[in-house]
C-alpha cells in the first residue's frame, strides 16, 4: 500500500514542503481502531465555508448560468437595421450549430490540440529534468539554479511574448541576423513556425513553476526509500527513473492536467505577436474565437455558445487525463 | 484521502476551467460605471462623455465655461474601450455621449442604441466635408457629427527619388514605374511596404476607385468591396507590384517596420494625415528628407480617398438630446474648439472651418519646411464618396488582414483576398438577421 507515502499533496506544492516531510511515517499504523466521524449540527462550518460560497456563486456559477442561458437566444433584427427594433428570441441550439459549421473555429481546437500533444510533453518533460537535476546531489549552486529556472514565471506573459516578438522579427532580431550570417534561413513567424513560436514563449514562461510543482513532489518522498536503493546498489539515475519518477506522478500528472487546460485557453501570447504577424489570425485559438466574436462582432449569444463548447471540451480532456491517472494509479496499486 | 483529494483538485480545476471561460463571454452583461443625464430643478442639465482624444478636456472646459447651464463632464477611456459602449448603453451605465470609430459605429445604429439627432443637426450639413457627412447619416438620418478625419496623401522620400532620377509619381502607372526604377537603381529599396495587418493600405485604394464594403438600395445591405468595376484595377496593380518583389512585406508598426523606414529602404508611405507626425517621433534622424505629396491617382489630379476618422454620438440614456447635439456641434465646428483639438489633440477635423486655421497649417521642419497639411487638405477636399458605411466593418476589416496574410503567404492573390472577406461580410450580416444581397 503505497497510497500513503505517494501522496505528494499536488493542491499546495510550496507550502507544504516542510510539513509533509515531517509526516513520513513509511508505513501505515496497522489495525488502529477505525474511527467513525460524528457530524454535529453546529453553524460553524458553514460559516467558515460561507466566504468561498459566496464568491463562488456570484463569480462563478452565476457567470456560468448567464452564459449558458445567454447561449440558447438569438437577437433578431430585420431590413437595414435602423427600423424595426430587435428582439431577442429563443434559438434553441442554432448558436451551437453556427459554431460547429464555423471552419475556423473548429480548425482552432485541432490547432491547440497539436499545441498541446507537442509542447506540453516537452515542457513537462523539462519541467521533470529541472527537478531532477536540481533534486539531485550531483547540482551545485542549487538555490540559484531554481531561481533562474524559475524566474521568467515572474514576467507577465504579455511581457514575455512583446520581448519574445523582437526576437523573432527578422529585421530587429539578434538570433535571426546570427543565423544568417552563417548561412542559416529562419522564419519564426511563417504560418508553418508561428505556433511553435508561440510555444517557446509559453514554454520559456511555464517551465519554472512546473519544475516547483514537481520539485515540491520530490522534496516529498522519504530518504529511506533512497537509503534503500542505495543499499541495494542503484545510481542517481537508477533512482531518479525507478523511485522519483514514478512516487511524483501525481505533481506530474496534475501539471499535465494544468498544461493542458491552459492549452485550450491559449490566449495571451498568439494575441501579443499577431500584432507582428499576420499568420496569427482572428481565431487562432478557441478562447480568441470567443473573444472575436463577443466584442469584435457583436454577437454576444454566439460568443457564449462558443464558450460552453470550449468549457465542455476541456472538461471532457480533464476527465480523460484524470481517468487515465487513476487507472496508472491503480495498476501501480495492484502490483 | 489520496483519491478524495484528487477528486477535489479535478472538480476545482474543472469547474475553475469552465467558470473562466464562460466568463470570457459572460462578463459583458456586468454593469461598470457611468453616468446619466440629470437635470435639476433651475433647468441646468449635465451630460456625461467618453472619448480619447487628447487633451480634449480643454475644450470641454471652454464649453462648460460659456454654457453655465449645459455642464458637461468628460471621462477619458482608451479607445479599445469603445467595443463596451454597446453592452454598456444595454446595462444602462454608458454616459450620454460617445466618441466612436467610424467603422464600429454603424452596429449602434443597427442596435438602436444612439439617437436620431437629424433635427438638431441637419442644418449643419454644410458645415462637414461631404465624405464625413456620409459616415454619420443612416437612411438619410443622422445619428452623429463628425469629428475627425482621415484624408490620404503620400510621404515620400525626396532625397532618394533625387537620388535615383525619378519624378515623383503623379498617376499609378508612374508610381509602378517608379516602383521598378526605385528597385532596380537599388534592391534595397522598396516604393512602399505591404503589411496585411494595415489592411487599410490596400483598401483605401479601392475607396480612392469608389469602391466601399458596402452599399444598399434602401432595402437590403450590398457587399461591394469585390465589385469588378472598382476593385479589379487596385487588385491588379497590387498584385503586379507584389508579384515583382517590389513590395517589402512586414507587419506595420513593428520595430521591423521602423527599423526598415530609419534604414531607408521605403520609398513612400501612403497614408492618412494622421501619419506624418508619427513618422517624425519614429524616423526622427530622417529629418528634411522626407516630404508630401498628392496620392497617385489614375488621372493625376484626384479624386482621393478618406479613410475616416471618429464620430460623436449620442445614446438613447441620454435625456437631453437637444442639449447633447448642440454641444457636439459646438465641439465639432467651432473654430475656438477646433483650434484646442488641432493643436493639442493632433485632429485632422471634419468642418471645414478648421481647414482655414493657421493651427492646422504650419510648416514643418521635419518634412523640409513644406506646409504639410496643404496636400491633406486639398485631399479632404477632393474625396471620392459613394458607397456607406454599414453593418460588421469591424469583422470585414478583421478578416480582410487575415486574407491579406494569405497573399503575403503567396495562397492566393488579391483579388481572391476581396472575394473570400466579401463572402465573410457577407455572412456575417446575415446573421444578425438582417438582409443583404
Amino acid at each position: 500500500m503505497t497510497a500513503t507515502t505517494r501522496l505528494a499533496n499536488p493542491e499546495s506544492p510550496s507550502g507544504s514542503v516542510s510539513s509533509v516531510k515531517s509526516f513520513n511515517t513509511a508505513k501505515p499504523i496497522q489495525g488502529a481502531p477505525e474511527r467513525k466521524p460524528r457530524y454535529r449540527s453546529t453553524p460553524a462550518p458553514y460559516l467558515f465555508v460561507a466566504p468561498f460560497v459566496l464568491l463562488f456563486v456570484v463569480f462563478m456559477l452565476a457567470p456560468m448560468v448567464v452564459a449558458i442561458y445567454q447561449s440558447f437566444f438569438t437577437v433578431k433584427r430585420s431590413g437595414l437595421g435602423f427600423t424595426g427594433g430587435r428582439q431577442t428570441l429563443f434559438a434553441g441550439i442554432s448558436n451551437y450549430l453556427t459554431a460547429f459549421h464555423d471552419h475556423e473555429f473548429m480548425t482552432s481546437f485541432l490547432r491547440v490540440l497539436m499545441f498541446g500533444v507537442i509542447q506540453v510533453p516537452i515542457m513537462i518533460g523539462l519541467s521533470l529534468v529541472f527537478a531532477l537535476l536540481i533534486d539531485s546531489t550531483l547540482v551545485k549552486f542549487k538555490k540559484t539554479a531554481q531561481i533562474i529556472v524559475f524566474l521568467p514565471y515572474s514576467v507577465p506573459v504579455v511581457v514575455a511574448a512583446i520581448m519574445w516578438g523582437f526576437l523573432y522579427q527578422p529585421g530587429v532580431s539578434p538570433i535571426v541576423k546570427g543565423l544568417k550570417s552563417i548561412g542559416v534561413t529562419v522564419s519564426f513567424l511563417s504560418p508553418q513556425t508561428v505556433l511553435w513560436s508561440v510555444g517557446n514563449v509559453t514554454t520559456w514562461c511555464w517551465v519554472g513553476v512546473n519544475m516547483v510543482i514537481i520539485f515540491a513532489g520530490l522534496q516529498s518522498i522519504p530518504q529511506d526509500i533512497y537509503e534503500a536503493a542505495r543499499i541495494d546498489g542503484a545510481g542517481e539515475f537508477r533512482i531518479a527513473w525507478s523511485i522519483k519518477i514514478p512516487m511524483v506522478m501525481p505533481s506530474l500528472m496534475l501539471t499535465v492536467l494544468f498544461s493542458i487546460i491552459g492549452t485550450i485557453q491559449l490566449f495571451n501570447e498568439p494575441s501579443v505577436l499577431q500584432s507582428i504577424t499576420g499568420n496569427v489570425t482572428a481565431k487562432y485559438t478557441p478562447a480568441m474565437a470567443v473573444v472575436n466574436v463577443t466584442s469584435q462582432q457583436n454577437n454576444q449569444n454566439l460568443g457564449a455558445a462558443m464558450a460552453v463548447i470550449t468549457a465542455l471540451i476541456t472538461l471532457v480532456l480533464s476527465l480523460i487525463v484524470s481517468a487515465i491517472q487513476q487507472a496508472a494509479a491503480k495498476k501501480e496499486a495492484r502490483s | 484521502m489520496r483519491f478524495a483529494a484528487h477528486r477535489i483538485t479535478r472538480v476545482l480545476a474543472a469547474s475553475g476551467v469552465v467558470a473562466a471561460l464562460v466568463m470570457t463571454s459572460a462578463c459583458g452583461t456586468g454593469s461598470s460605471t457611468g453616468g446619466s443625464s440629470t437635470s435639476d430643478s433651475g433647468g441646468k442639465v449635465e451630460l456625461t462623455f467618453s472619448g480619447w482624444v487628447p487633451n480634449i478636456e480643454k475644450a470641454v472646459d471652454l464649453w462648460n465655461q460659456k454654457n453655465p447651464n449645459i455642464q458637461v463632464k468628460f471621462t477619458r477611456v482608451a479607445s479599445d474601450a469603445q467595443l463596451n459602449f454597446g453592452t454598456q448603453i444595454d446595462a444602462g451605465s454608458a454616459p450620454d455621449i460617445i466618441q466612436m470609430d467610424q467603422y464600429k459605429f454603424p452596429n449602434l445604429v443597427i442596435d438602436q442604441q444612439v439617437q436620431d439627432i437629424s433635427q438638431y443637426v441637419k442644418d449643419t450639413k454644410s458645415d462637414f466635408i461631404d465624405s464625413a457627412w456620409n459616415v454619420v447619416t443612416y437612411g438619410g438620418n443622422q445619428y452623429a457629427v463628425p469629428q475627425d478625419s482621415g484624408p490620404v496623401a503620400m510621404m515620400y522620400r525626396k532625397d532618394l527619388f533625387e537620388q535615383y532620377g525619378i519624378e515623383v509619381p503623379k498617376t499609378w502607372d508612374e508610381y509602378v514605374a517608379a516602383a521598378k526604377k526605385l528597385h532596380e537603381a537599388n534592391p534595397d529599396v522598396y516604393i512602399a511596404q505591404f503589411s496585411p495587418n494595415e489592411e487599410e493600405m490596400f483598401v483605401q485604394d479601392i475607396y480612392q476607385a469608389g469602391g466601399s464594403y458596402l452599399d444598399s438600395d434602401g432595402e437590403k445591405w450590398k457587399v461591394t468591396i469585390n465589385d469588378k468595376k472598382t476593385t479589379a484595377k487596385v487588385a491588379e496593380r497590387w498584385q503586379e507590384l507584389f508579384d515583382g518583389g517590389l513590395l517589402k512585406t512586414e507587419q506595420m508598426w513593428t520595430p521591423e517596420y521602423w527599423s526598415d523606414v530609419n534604414a531607408g529602404k521605403i520609398a513612400t508611405i501612403i497614408r492618412a494625415s494622421w501619419f506624418p507626425v508619427l513618422l517624425q517621433e519614429n524616423a526622427p534622424d530622417l529629418s528634411g528628407k522626407w516630404a508630401v505629396a498628392p496620392t497617385p491617382s489614375d488621372s493625376g489630379d484626384g479624386p482621393y480617398a478618406n479613410t475616416g476618422g471618429s464620430v460623436d454620438a449620442v445614446t438613447t440614456l441620454c435625456k437631453h438630446p437637444a442639449e447633447a447635439a448642440k454641444f457636439i456641434t459646438w465641439l465639432n465646428s467651432d473654430p475656438e474648439s477646433l483650434k484646442i483639438l488641432i493643436s493639442e489633440g493632433g485632429l485632422f477635423p471634419a468642418a471645414k472651418a478648421g481647414y482655414d486655421l493657421d493651427e492646422l497649417n504650419q510648416a514643418s521642419d521635419y518634412f523640409g519646411g513644406q506646409k504639410v497639411n496643404d496636400v491633406y487638405i486639398a485631399a479632404a477636399k477632393n474625396v471620392i464618396s459613394k458607397g456607406k458605411m454599414g453593418p460588421e466593418l469591424a469583422t470585414a476589416s478583421t478578416s480582410m488582414r487575415d486574407e491579406l496574410t494569405k497573399v503575403s503567404n503567396g495562397e492566393q492573390t488579391f483579388a481572391q483576398a476581396l472575394d473570400n472577406d466579401a463572402a465573410i461580410l457577407k455572412k456575417a450580416i446575415k446573421s444578425k438577421g438582417l438582409e443583404v444581397e
